[in-house]
């Protein structure tokens, strides 16, 4: 594969990622049935270091809408027992600054989401009012990383995934934690995978 | 059809130039947002802390948009410049993961799900309007937490449609308290701990459920030589600035009160002519306590006769700089059969010392009036109170009624009388002893719309569920604070919402009331506290830059009368017998005697929490984790008969609940008593409180005291075993 190759690769892998966590449609879902199980299974796969039984496990062969749908509003939207929020501030401590609330846990708007907004500042990209809470979202992050991988900046996704991606580990373990099962548990695993195995590095 | 093409709903709107910048941009890291030279530029907004109940005046320090650290106000009565550890805790809540970020409305299979603002008023308003159409106004209740902003928006549009049901979450504190005191003085008063010479605290502790201010005048006065007696089962955190300790035997106050009041009598050393000038019936109240001898209360307490007759003495020594303080909840505040009998004689105790408002006694401070535009529509006549609470012939007539019997609700909906309900900053599902109970009452009404930050016990119950902008997100009513200085406060917005679709509470109450054709009884928020500022003749700008101004003292020492039916100090209470009890107080004994072998379940604050949210707080929570906070204290000598070390694993049951937690094995409590904090073991589906202890709650069964209504929340035994045993 030549470089150009890999980066639209990763490009496309992280589009498909992001997709995959926003609120479900039916659309979203037949096309993951049709196509897109297989074609982001091939395209994970064209990472030597990604073992295909490994992904294969994290992608399940037919979703249902109406299944997948019932979770997402059980995992990300309603509050409830398990809900949980994708977002980085939460994973880390909150700030480094000098502040009374140096060494707290677990809140959004943490150095991670300003750092985020610096970055789309300075990117001159718009998110949507719906993240100004939380713009260090995965989803965000994931399509940014699209983005970026799209326009052949390897140097920043590099610097970017190394300070903004260490967190999954902890996303994963939240999920288990709160009694996740099924497509989106799966999912979750798999973006974890991906960036534990360092594929963003190959 | 096959969908050979993913359709992207990309989130971020990339400007023509992002893919040129974005190519060549270079990667800055977050290393700049350490830079402590970065909150240089950092604001400093005035607000009141929300950590517990008590509104601590406090700057918020915010930079970049964020709060970075927040400080006690120098200027407010009861921060003085100092805040406490819940503060600090509560301060981030505004960036919880919790929050509710939109209306939720309940479907037909029991599911929250997602509406507008414009279908939850209407669909609100529309079964608000038909339930009082066909059950009438008193078919409505409010829940709420007693401050100036509940009262202009949620009292006033419960009133504008003819009800009078307002139940103040205060009812699970002090209704038993507020009741006694109210029929006795007229009202609460405060003790003036600073200087007095000699303090009784009767299940109150400064230590835990800190206000600063009270935590400094008690400093003040052991630095003053002040002699200080902690009566409490337990040695709570305020006994290390204590002279004594006095391990009553749980529920038994008010036979030491009985006890104090006749060696005062017996061995003159009341103030004799401020009872005869200005009591009610004194020689009725004399002629009683004559029967209650210190042998005679030592019987009830586990009190030696010799520490009775020293307490009595010692406060009838040094009157009237000599004070029973007034407490909160404590011992007394709604916890025994007899509490309400207890806080009246808390009130004559006080009377008898002669310490009524003079300095070093029990202190009647008012605070500022704070009034309304004068063209804002008033309500009509109300309906009676559903749970009768000062309506004579009711059953509980004697209650306070800015309180009422909030205990009561689930009986009122089973019997058909309460309908419809909105509640805000309460939680009364977890709040009131029997979960279940609660519960299936709550589910009972017809409509229940809950307004929180975040699901609480009794917003999972509900109907719809509106989200609150948090406490540093909003601007709140100018209030008003008693005390010999008194002040008007604000709680000014510091940070902007992180939830856009998130309101105030006197927006989603106004914006309904418009919904309902109600909007004359009410104007904006702005206009409230301009006009109530103007009238009192103070700057609404000022009180924004500073959150608080102190105003010149009315306050004027010696006794000026009280509130009462008589307009004096009531020894014998005539609305006691009319509700059919005894005009002066007697002994009553609590409701539940203990078996033998069993413990009386017991509960109070913890100085990092407040009620049962503060263990949603990641920081909070993990203190408690880490200092084994959520333990059960067990006297050392009943812990040895039952072979339980410090730090076992035990089992709490009774016939209404088991749970496990660990055992705290100390001396330092009655051996009848079995003390576990109040604020864990909340129910509700939030992250951070997940096995997080027990709930006295659980333990206590749906009752009340006979005289208030108050829900008897130390009414309660328990067997405690060894886990495994």
């Amino acid at each position: 594969m030549t470089q150009t190759t890999t980066m639209q690769n990763k490009s496309e892998i992280y589009s498909i990622l992001a997709e995959g966590l926003k609120t479900p449609t039916e659309d979203w879902v037949s096309w993951y049935n049709d196509i897109g199980r297989e074609k982001l299974k091939s395209l994970l796969i064209s990472f030597p270091i990604l073992d295909e039984q490994e992904v294969s496990n994290c992608l399940p062969k037919q979703l249902d809408f109406k299944e997948v749908d019932h979770l997402y509003r059980s995992y990300f939207i309603l509050p409830g027992p398990q809900r949980v929020v994708p977002a980085e501030s939460i994973y880390k401590q909150w700030t480094v600054r000098n502040s009374a609330f140096a060494l707290s846990k677990g809140f959004l708007m943490g150095d991670s989401a300003e750092h985020m907004n610096n970055i789309f500042k300075e990117l001159d990209i718009e998110i949507p009012e719906e993240f100004s809470f939380m713009p260090d979202h995965l989803i965000l992050q994931l399509e940014l990383l699209s983005l970026l991988e799209e326009n052949g900046n390897e140097e920043f996704v590099n610097e970017f995934i190394k300070e903004h991606l260490d967190w999954t580990e902890d996303l994963v373990a939240e999920c288990t934690k709160k009694q996740w099962s099924g497509f989106y548990y799966l999912w979750i695993q798999l973006i974890h995978m991906f960036f534990h195995k360092e594929c963003w590095k190959c | 059809m096959l969908k050979s093409k993913m359709t992207r709903r990309t989130f971020l709107k990339a400007s023509a130039i992002t893919g040129v910048v974005a190519a060549s941009a270079s990667y800055v890291g977050r290393g700049n947002i350490s830079d402590a030279s970065s909150i240089q530029d950092a604001e400093k907004i005035p607000n009141l802390c929300n950590g517990c109940s008590s509104r601590c005046g406090m700057t918020v320090t915010v930079s970049d948009g964020r709060v970075v650290r927040v400080d006690g106000n120098p200027l407010h009565s009861r921060s003085r410049g100092t805040l406490c550890g819940r503060a600090h805790g509560a301060a981030l809540l505004a960036y919880h993961p919790d929050r509710l970020t939109e209306p939720l409305k309940k479907n037909e299979n029991g599911e929250f799900e997602p509406i507008s603002w414009e279908q939850a008023y209407k669909e609100i308003g529309e079964k608000l309007q038909t339930i009082i159409n066909e059950h009438g106004p008193d078919s409505f209740a409010y829940f709420q937490n007693p401050k100036r902003v509940q009262r202009l928006y949620g009292d006033r549009f419960v009133e504008a449609l003819g009800s009078a049901n307002i139940f103040s979450h205060n009812a699970s504190c002090n209704l038993s308290r507020d009741t006694g005191f109210k029929h006795v003085l007229g009202g609460v008063p405060s003790g003036d701990v600073a200087n007095a010479k000699v303090t009784l605290f009767i299940g109150r502790s400064y230590g835990d459920g800190i206000r600063p201010s009270q935590l400094q005048n008690l400093v003040t006065a052991k630095d003053n030589g002040s002699k200080i007696y902690i009566v409490d089962p337990r040695l709570n955190s305020t006994s290390n600035l204590a002279d004594e300790w006095l391990p009553i035997k749980p529920g038994t106050d008010l036979a030491l009160l009985l006890a104090i009041a006749n060696v005062l009598i017996e061995e003159n050393l009341y103030d004799k002519e401020f009872c005869e000038e200005h009591g009610n019936r004194f020689e009725d109240f004399e002629r009683e306590m004559k029967q209650y001898t210190p042998e005679w209360a030592s019987d009830k307490t586990d009190l030696s006769v010799d520490v009775i007759k020293q307490v009595a003495r010692d406060l009838g020594e040094n009157r009237p700089k000599a004070i029973v303080e007034q407490s909160w909840k404590g011992a007394f505040g709604c916890n025994y059969e007899n509490s309400t009998e207890t806080a009246r004689m808390v009130g004559l105790v006080n009377a008898l010392l002669g310490n009524i408002n003079v300095d070093g006694g029990m202190l009647f401070t008012s605070g500022p009036s704070l009034e309304s535009p004068d063209n804002l529509k008033e309500p009509g006549e109300l309906k009676p109170r559903v749970d009768g609470a000062g309506i004579k012939g009711e059953k509980w007539y004697l209650a306070d009624t800015a309180k009422g019997v909030g205990n009561a609700v689930p009986d009122f909906v089973k019997e058909g009388k309460l309908k419809a309900a909105f509640c805000q900053h309460h939680n009364p599902v977890r709040n009131h002893p029997d979960y279940e109970v609660m519960k299936e009452g709550y589910e009972g009404l017809d409509l229940l719309v809950v307004v929180d930050i975040w699901m609480s016990e009794t917003a999972e119950v509900a109907d719809y569920v509106l989200p609150e902008s948090s406490w540093l997100e909003r601007t709140e009513a100018v209030e008003g604070l008693g005390g010999k200085t008194p002040t008007v406060n604000l709680r000014v917005q510091a940070i902007d919402k992180i939830h856009p679709k998130t309101k105030n509470f006197s927006e989603i109450m106004s914006e309904l009331a418009d919904e309902m054709g109600l909007s004359d009884y009410f104007t904006d928020l702005e206009t409230e506290n301009r006009t109530a500022c103007e009238k009192l003749g103070i700057s609404y700008d000022e009180l924004l830059e500073q959150g608080t101004i102190q105003l010149e003292s009315t306050w004027e020492p010696g006794y000026q009368g009280s509130n009462t039916e008589s307009g004096k100090v009531e020894f014998a209470c005539q609305a006691f017998e009319d509700a059919g009890f005894t005009a002066v107080p007697k002994w009553v004994e609590p409701k539940v005697t203990i078996p033998e072998g069993e413990f009386r379940l017991i509960h109070g604050k913890q100085n990092i929490h407040s009620h049962t949210y503060s263990t949603n707080i990641p920081k909070l929570a993990q203190i408690s984790k880490e200092y084994n906070l959520d333990s059960v204290w067990i006297n050392k000598k009943r812990a040895d008969e039952l072979g339980i070390k410090d730090g076992d694993p035990v089992i709490i049951e009774n016939e209404m609940h088991t749970g496990k937690t660990t055992a705290k094995v100390t001396e330092a409590i009655h051996p009848e008593a079995a003390f576990y904090p109040s604020h864990y073991g909340s129910r509700a589906s939030l992250t951070y409180n997940d096995d997080n202890g027990l709930s006295i709650n659980d333990y206590t069964p749906h009752q009340y005291e006979a005289m208030s209504g108050a829900p008897n929340m130390m009414e309660t035994s328990v067997q405690i075993k060894k886990d495994g045993a």
